[in-house]
Protein backbone atom coordinates (compact mmCIF):
# COMPACT_ATOMS: atom_id res chain seq x y z
CA UNK A 1 0.00 0.00 0.00
CA UNK A 2 1.39 3.46 -0.84
CA UNK A 3 2.95 5.49 1.97
CA UNK A 4 2.53 9.26 2.17
CA UNK A 5 5.10 11.42 3.97
CA UNK A 6 4.49 15.06 4.82
CA UNK A 7 7.01 17.45 6.32
CA UNK A 8 6.57 21.01 7.52
CA UNK A 9 9.70 23.03 8.22
CA UNK A 10 9.73 26.62 9.42
CA UNK A 11 12.88 28.68 9.17
CA UNK A 12 13.95 30.17 12.49
CA UNK A 13 15.49 33.10 10.59
CA UNK A 14 14.49 34.36 7.12
CA UNK A 15 18.19 34.98 6.44
CA UNK A 16 18.64 31.20 6.25
CA UNK A 17 16.45 30.97 3.16
CA UNK A 18 19.28 30.95 0.61
CA UNK A 19 21.07 27.93 2.04
CA UNK A 20 17.84 26.16 3.02
CA UNK A 21 16.44 26.61 -0.46
CA UNK A 22 19.43 24.86 -2.06
CA UNK A 23 18.99 21.89 0.27
CA UNK A 24 15.22 21.80 -0.23
CA UNK A 25 15.52 21.63 -4.01
CA UNK A 26 18.18 18.93 -3.72
CA UNK A 27 15.97 16.82 -1.44
CA UNK A 28 12.93 17.13 -3.70
CA UNK A 29 14.95 16.30 -6.81
CA UNK A 30 16.46 13.29 -5.03
CA UNK A 31 12.99 12.08 -4.05
CA UNK A 32 11.71 12.42 -7.61
CA UNK A 33 14.59 10.26 -8.87
CA UNK A 34 14.49 7.66 -6.09
CA UNK A 35 13.26 4.12 -6.58
CA UNK A 36 9.68 3.69 -5.47
CA UNK A 37 8.76 7.36 -5.53
CA UNK A 38 5.23 7.95 -6.78
CA UNK A 39 5.23 11.72 -6.58
CA UNK A 40 6.68 14.71 -4.78
CA UNK A 41 5.59 18.28 -4.25
CA UNK A 42 6.51 21.31 -2.17
CA UNK A 43 4.68 24.39 -0.97
CA UNK A 44 6.10 27.65 0.27
CA UNK A 45 3.71 28.70 3.03
CA UNK A 46 3.40 31.99 4.89
CA UNK A 47 5.71 32.81 7.81
CA UNK A 48 8.75 31.09 6.33
CA UNK A 49 7.19 27.63 6.51
CA UNK A 50 7.87 25.09 3.77
CA UNK A 51 5.88 21.94 3.20
CA UNK A 52 6.78 18.83 1.26
CA UNK A 53 4.76 15.75 0.45
CA UNK A 54 5.97 12.53 -1.15
CA UNK A 55 4.28 9.23 -2.03
CA UNK A 56 6.12 5.90 -1.99
CA UNK A 57 5.34 2.41 -3.25
CA UNK A 58 6.67 0.79 -0.07
CA UNK A 59 7.86 2.01 3.32
CA UNK A 60 11.32 0.44 2.94
CA UNK A 61 11.88 2.38 -0.30
CA UNK A 62 10.97 5.62 1.46
CA UNK A 63 13.42 4.72 4.26
CA UNK A 64 16.17 4.06 1.71
CA UNK A 65 15.67 7.59 0.40
CA UNK A 66 15.73 9.06 3.91
CA UNK A 67 18.97 7.23 4.70
CA UNK A 68 20.84 8.27 1.53
CA UNK A 69 22.61 11.45 0.56
CA UNK A 70 21.86 14.25 0.08
CA UNK A 71 18.75 13.78 2.26
CA UNK A 72 20.74 12.27 5.12
CA UNK A 73 23.07 15.25 5.39
CA UNK A 74 20.26 17.75 4.93
CA UNK A 75 18.23 16.24 7.77
CA UNK A 76 21.25 16.73 10.04
CA UNK A 77 21.02 20.47 9.33
CA UNK A 78 17.36 20.85 10.33
CA UNK A 79 18.38 22.04 13.79
CA UNK A 80 20.39 24.79 12.14
CA UNK A 81 17.51 25.84 9.89
CA UNK A 82 14.33 25.38 11.86
CA UNK A 83 12.35 26.37 14.91
CA UNK A 84 9.54 24.06 13.79
CA UNK A 85 10.12 20.69 12.09
CA UNK A 86 7.29 18.18 11.99
CA UNK A 87 6.69 14.98 10.05
CA UNK A 88 3.75 12.68 9.46
CA UNK A 89 3.31 9.53 7.43
CA UNK A 90 0.38 7.28 6.72
CA UNK A 91 -0.69 4.48 4.42
CA UNK A 92 -3.38 5.17 1.88
CA UNK A 93 -5.00 3.15 -0.86
CA UNK A 94 -4.40 5.71 -3.58
CA UNK A 95 -0.90 6.56 -4.83
CA UNK A 96 -1.99 10.15 -5.52
CA UNK A 97 -0.49 12.94 -3.46
CA UNK A 98 -2.95 14.37 -0.93
CA UNK A 99 -3.89 18.03 -1.14
CA UNK A 100 -2.23 20.46 1.27
CA UNK A 101 -5.21 20.80 3.58
CA UNK A 102 -5.36 17.00 4.01
CA UNK A 103 -1.63 17.01 4.68
CA UNK A 104 -2.11 19.72 7.29
CA UNK A 105 -4.85 17.70 9.04
CA UNK A 106 -2.62 14.62 9.25
CA UNK A 107 0.35 16.63 10.41
CA UNK A 108 -1.47 18.50 13.16
CA UNK A 109 -3.28 15.35 14.33
CA UNK A 110 -0.49 12.77 14.22
CA UNK A 111 2.77 14.50 13.37
CA UNK A 112 6.03 13.94 15.18
CA UNK A 113 8.18 16.91 16.09
CA UNK A 114 11.93 16.98 15.71
CA UNK A 115 14.05 17.78 18.74
CA UNK A 116 15.36 21.28 18.07
CA UNK A 117 17.74 23.56 19.94
CA UNK A 118 15.53 26.61 19.41
CA UNK A 119 11.96 25.29 19.05
CA UNK A 120 8.94 27.55 18.91
CA UNK A 121 6.09 26.88 21.33
CA UNK A 122 4.09 25.33 18.50
CA UNK A 123 6.77 22.78 17.61
CA UNK A 124 5.52 20.34 20.23
CA UNK A 125 1.82 21.25 20.21
CA UNK A 126 1.60 21.25 16.38
CA UNK A 127 -0.69 24.26 16.59
CA UNK A 128 0.07 25.27 13.03
CA UNK A 129 -2.21 27.34 10.80
CA UNK A 130 -3.48 25.71 7.63
CA UNK A 131 -1.18 26.34 4.68
CA UNK A 132 -1.94 29.36 2.53
CA UNK A 133 -2.45 28.34 -1.09
CA UNK A 134 -3.24 30.20 -4.29
CA UNK A 135 -6.95 30.18 -5.22
CA UNK A 136 -8.05 27.13 -7.25
CA UNK A 137 -8.40 29.32 -10.35
CA UNK A 138 -4.61 29.60 -10.42
CA UNK A 139 -3.48 26.31 -8.86
CA UNK B 1 5.85 32.42 -0.04
CA UNK B 2 6.42 36.14 0.23
CA UNK B 3 3.66 37.94 2.12
CA UNK B 4 3.21 41.69 2.22
CA UNK B 5 0.82 43.54 4.54
CA UNK B 6 0.02 47.18 3.90
CA UNK B 7 -2.28 49.67 5.55
CA UNK B 8 -5.69 50.33 4.05
CA UNK B 9 -7.93 48.36 1.75
CA UNK B 10 -6.22 47.80 -1.57
CA UNK B 11 -8.26 46.20 -4.33
CA UNK B 12 -6.97 43.60 -6.72
CA UNK B 13 -7.44 46.05 -9.59
CA UNK B 14 -5.33 48.66 -7.80
CA UNK B 15 -2.65 46.02 -7.27
CA UNK B 16 -2.80 45.01 -10.94
CA UNK B 17 -2.41 48.61 -12.06
CA UNK B 18 0.51 49.21 -9.72
CA UNK B 19 2.27 46.05 -10.89
CA UNK B 20 1.77 46.92 -14.57
CA UNK B 21 3.11 50.43 -14.01
CA UNK B 22 6.14 49.38 -12.02
CA UNK B 23 7.13 46.09 -13.64
CA UNK B 24 6.89 47.37 -17.20
CA UNK B 25 6.23 45.67 -20.49
CA UNK B 26 8.35 42.59 -19.81
CA UNK B 27 5.72 41.34 -17.38
CA UNK B 28 2.14 40.39 -18.22
CA UNK B 29 -0.37 40.98 -15.40
CA UNK B 30 -3.79 39.33 -15.75
CA UNK B 31 -6.81 38.84 -13.48
CA UNK B 32 -8.32 35.39 -12.89
CA UNK B 33 -11.31 34.02 -10.99
CA UNK B 34 -13.98 36.04 -9.28
CA UNK B 35 -15.09 37.16 -5.84
CA UNK B 36 -13.02 35.82 -2.97
CA UNK B 37 -11.19 33.54 -5.39
CA UNK B 38 -9.99 36.40 -7.57
CA UNK B 39 -6.26 36.56 -8.07
CA UNK B 40 -3.56 38.02 -10.29
CA UNK B 41 -1.16 36.12 -12.45
CA UNK B 42 2.15 37.73 -13.32
CA UNK B 43 4.10 36.24 -16.18
CA UNK B 44 7.62 37.16 -17.19
CA UNK B 45 8.16 34.12 -19.42
CA UNK B 46 6.61 30.70 -19.89
CA UNK B 47 8.60 29.41 -16.92
CA UNK B 48 8.65 32.48 -14.69
CA UNK B 49 5.20 33.10 -13.24
CA UNK B 50 3.72 34.16 -9.93
CA UNK B 51 0.25 34.55 -8.50
CA UNK B 52 -1.10 37.09 -6.05
CA UNK B 53 -4.20 36.85 -3.91
CA UNK B 54 -5.13 39.10 -1.06
CA UNK B 55 -6.90 39.12 2.28
CA UNK B 56 -8.67 42.18 3.59
CA UNK B 57 -8.54 42.42 7.35
CA UNK B 58 -10.04 45.55 8.84
CA UNK B 59 -7.87 48.39 7.68
CA UNK B 60 -5.04 46.29 6.28
CA UNK B 61 -4.49 44.27 3.14
CA UNK B 62 -2.28 41.19 3.04
CA UNK B 63 -0.90 40.07 -0.31
CA UNK B 64 0.09 36.42 -0.67
CA UNK B 65 2.52 35.93 -3.53
CA UNK B 66 3.14 32.38 -4.78
CA UNK B 67 5.59 31.17 -7.35
CA UNK B 68 3.91 29.49 -10.30
CA UNK B 69 4.73 26.25 -12.08
CA UNK B 70 5.28 22.69 -11.00
CA UNK B 71 7.35 21.50 -8.03
CA UNK B 72 10.97 22.56 -8.67
CA UNK B 73 10.13 25.39 -11.06
CA UNK B 74 7.58 26.62 -8.53
CA UNK B 75 10.22 26.57 -5.80
CA UNK B 76 12.58 28.52 -8.05
CA UNK B 77 9.83 31.03 -8.79
CA UNK B 78 9.16 31.46 -5.07
CA UNK B 79 12.76 32.53 -4.86
CA UNK B 80 12.77 34.74 -7.96
CA UNK B 81 9.73 36.36 -9.52
CA UNK B 82 7.55 36.01 -6.41
CA UNK B 83 10.06 37.97 -4.34
CA UNK B 84 10.26 40.65 -7.03
CA UNK B 85 6.47 40.94 -7.21
CA UNK B 86 6.21 41.15 -3.41
CA UNK B 87 8.87 43.84 -3.28
CA UNK B 88 7.06 45.79 -6.00
CA UNK B 89 3.76 45.61 -4.09
CA UNK B 90 5.47 46.73 -0.91
CA UNK B 91 7.10 49.63 -2.71
CA UNK B 92 3.83 50.65 -4.38
CA UNK B 93 1.64 50.62 -1.30
CA UNK B 94 4.02 51.33 1.54
CA UNK B 95 2.84 54.12 3.78
CA UNK B 96 4.71 57.37 3.12
CA UNK B 97 7.30 58.11 5.78
CA UNK B 98 6.13 60.40 8.54
CA UNK B 99 8.38 63.12 9.84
Amino acid sequence: MPVIVVTRLRLRDPALLDEFFTDAVAAIEQAQKSEGNLGADALADANNAWWSVTAWQERYLMQAYVDSEPHLGISARLDHYCDEATFADWDQASPALPDWQTSWRHLTADGKAAELTHPSAANQTRDFPPPVQPPPSLS
Amino acid sequence: MPTVTVEGNVTLQQAATALRDRLGDHYEVTTHGSGAEQALKIKQSAAATATVHLDQDGNATTFHVHGGGLVISRMVNEFGIAKKVAATIEEAFAAPPTT
